[in-house]
């Protein structure tokens, strides 16, 4: 293929890597597609393929057990973890892409941590139990300061040592302050809890959840899709880019929002799911060229696939466990990040 | 207060018996009635004052004021608290401090160290140790009349209840915060099985920390299904089993009671107002479904 392109010049170059870039979103499509049905059929109440399909065409009645399963439990939950990678492969997409570096991602700079705080804090003052939306908006306002901190202490251009200093800094920081909420609670199940906001997980998440949060999850999205024109040109460095009449200020404020709306909003419901963000820009970029732009669209799909494919793991090897979500994502992100960090290493000595 | 494993029955036992051996005759020394009593632990709390000696307490635990898990919230919510601490325990002079098998563990053996008279009151896991403790404790506070009087009490209306199981042991499961069903070697478990129902936990293999997820419980379908916990009491994510809609709209179609947990948390003679409640529930159920 590759000698084919070099031989018939660049506009061949161009057409085949568009039609590597549909036929590469297309196939995620589908993918993220086979997982959501997928994910309808695996739980711990076993229900045989037959029953779930007669419960999700109709054939039982809403009031069967195996109808509530499945529309009640399973949908939401499956919609959950689509609105949650969508979010967390988006944005990790477009942090790498506007801080240039290849370790940015919500969970690694705080983002996460901070909206799980949010979420912590919306839950255990009552806040939640008097308000309906204290939960995302906590989360939201949580995530927000996260950005705004970590932009503030590393700055526009954070080198990869300032970004990731800033984020152990916020992390730990919201972690304690989490930590410090749960242990004054006088809900015996505080403690127990903290596992949950740390590594996450779509267990009992319900309607309720995705109608609270979906909204957000979505607008947020959708500014983050604004911003592929802005990082393409960002990668020829800021001069360039404000030449091309990118104006980076309206590309920063998109960023901050896109990340604190759909990332917060995400998080408070869900918890930390870790490395999602890291790991799906870094798989996926090879396939689009590595044009920041194009690796918006298949993140948000990619990350999608990864929470439903770990959620679908976790309920397949314990369903009586509730194995969390980040256990699953950490397993594949860590390594990943091993790899990063000492290829990030040799850039620095040579 | 109640969902431990079984082998920890074997552990108060033993305590007991220790009791009984080095604490009996301690106690016959001491000649005269206790006037200056602490009980550290909610179950105590509640005996000590059904057995009357309310006067004599100069604190209870800091559970015995708390409506959810008490019954006597409302009768001593003036009264003086303690956590446990040992400089506490120290300050308020006591002539016999009452704790339980687990908690204050280190600030008791402290004080026991300054010489003061301590009292370890198992947990009661069976009705034949509610009289247990409840005689313990009228020893140790010098009102046996009052323990046996108490006793016949609880035994009178455990037979009276008991006139009312008959029939078919519906299956039922006690559902929790974080999707943990009530598991056997319990108070809770003893009640259910003397209001004439079988524990699910016994009949479907669960993890050993009782996990029941919401779709096992859904699949499941116990007779009846208990709610031990209310979600508003459980500001947790961990409560988000009790407030999904899916549970909402199983229990429209199926029988259900709620019990708060102060009936059942302790094993006093409460618990037979637990025991009444599941009696009642599943009378009503079965005249309101029919079934075949």
């Amino acid at each position: 293929m590759s000698t084919y392109n070099n031989s018939s010049g660049a506009y061949a170059g161009s057409f085949s890597r568009g039609l590597n870039y549909a036929s590469v979103f297309a196939g995620l499509a589908v993918l993220t597609l086979l997982l959501a049905a997928t994910s309808l059929f695996v739980g711990p109440a076993g229900l045989s393929l037959s029953q779930g399909f007669k419960a999700l065409t109709g054939v039982l009645s809403v009031d069967d057990p195996a109808a509530i399963i499945i529309w009640q439990i399973r949908m939401p939950r499956m919609l959950m973890g689509v609105l949650v990678g969508a979010a967390l492969g988006l944005s990790g997409a477009v942090l790498q892409g506007y801080l240039r570096n290849p370790l940015a991602e919500p969970g690694i700079i705080g983002v996460t941590s901070g909206a799980a705080l949010g979420g912590v804090i919306a839950i255990h003052t009552g806040l939640a139990a008097t308000s309906f939306f204290a939960l995302p908006v906590l989360g939201l306002v949580g995530s927000f300061l996260a950005v705004m901190l970590i932009l503030g202490l590393a700055g526009f251009r954070g080198s990869p040592l300032t970004l990731i200093l800033a984020g152990v800094a916020v992390t730990s920081l919201a972690g304690a302050l989490m930590s410090l909420v749960l242990s004054l609670s006088k809900n015996p199940f505080a403690l127990t809890e903290i596992v949950f906001w740390l590594l996450g997980s779509l267990q009992d998440r319900s309607f309720d959840h995705v109608v609270l949060s979906g909204p957000l999850i979505l607008s947020g999205l959708g500014l983050l899709l604004m911003t592929g024109r802005g990082l393409d040109a960002l990668t020829l460095g800021e001069e360039g880019a404000e030449n091309l009449g990118i104006g980076l200020d309206r590309l920063r404020y998109l960023i901050i929002a896109g990340v604190a709306l759909s990332v917060g909003a995400a998080t408070a419901i869900t918890g930390a799911i870790g490395f999602v963000g890291l790991v799906v820009p870094h798989l996926l970029r090879p396939f689009v060229a590595h044009r920041p732009g194009r690796l918006l669209g298949v993140s948000m799909l990619g990350g999608a696939a990864l929470v439903l494919a770990s959620d679908i793991f976790v309920r397949f090897l314990q369903p009586e466990y509730d194995i969390k979500l980040g256990v699953v994502t950490a397993l594949i992100g860590a390594p990943f990040f091993f790899y990063l960090v000492l290829k990030t290493r040799r850039e620095l000595i040579t | 207060m109640a969902r431990f494993p079984d082998k920890f029955n074997a552990l108060s036992a033993l305590i007991v018996g220790a009791l009984i051996v080095f604490g009996y005759p301690s106690g016959l020394f001491a000649a005269q009635k206790p006037q200056r009593i602490i009980s550290l632990n909610l179950c105590s709390d509640q005996l000590l004052y059904q057995l009357g000696v309310g006067a004599r307490i100069v604190a209870y635990s800091h559970l015995a004021t708390n409506p959810q898990y008490s019954m006597i919230a409302g009768q001593v919510k003036n009264s003086r608290t303690v956590r446990g601490s040992a400089e506490e325990l120290v300050a308020l002079r006591p002539d016999l401090v009452i704790a339980g098998p687990y908690s204050t563990k280190t600030s008791v053996a402290m004080v026991r160290g300054l010489g003061k008279r301590v009292m370890i009151m198992p947990i009661a896991t069976s009705f034949s140790q509610v009289r247990s403790n409840i005689k313990l404790i009228a020893d140790a506070v010098g009102e046996p009349g009052r323990g046996a009087a108490l006793i016949r009490a609880f035994d009178q209306r455990l037979a009276l209840l008991k006139l009312r199981v008959s029939g078919p042991r519906p299956r039922a499961a006690v559902y929790y915060t974080n999707s943990v069903a009530q598991i056997s070697g319990s108070i809770e478990s003893a009640v259910m099985k003397f209001s004439g129902y079988r524990n699910i936990a016994d009949l479907v293999k669960l993890s050993p920390r009782g996990t029941l997820t919401l779709e096992r419980l859904l699949m499941v379908a116990p007779d009846m299904i208990v709610l031990g916990h209310r979600p508003e009491n459980y500001p947790t994510v961990l409560a988000d089993n009790l407030r999904h809609p899916a549970l909402g709209k199983f229990l429209k179609n199926h029988a259900w009671v709620a019990m708060p947990e102060r009936l059942w948390i302790c094993g006093t003679p409460t618990v037979l107002d637990a025991a009444e409640r599941l009696i009642a529930a599943w009378e009503n159920s079965s005249k309101k479904i029919h079934r075949p």
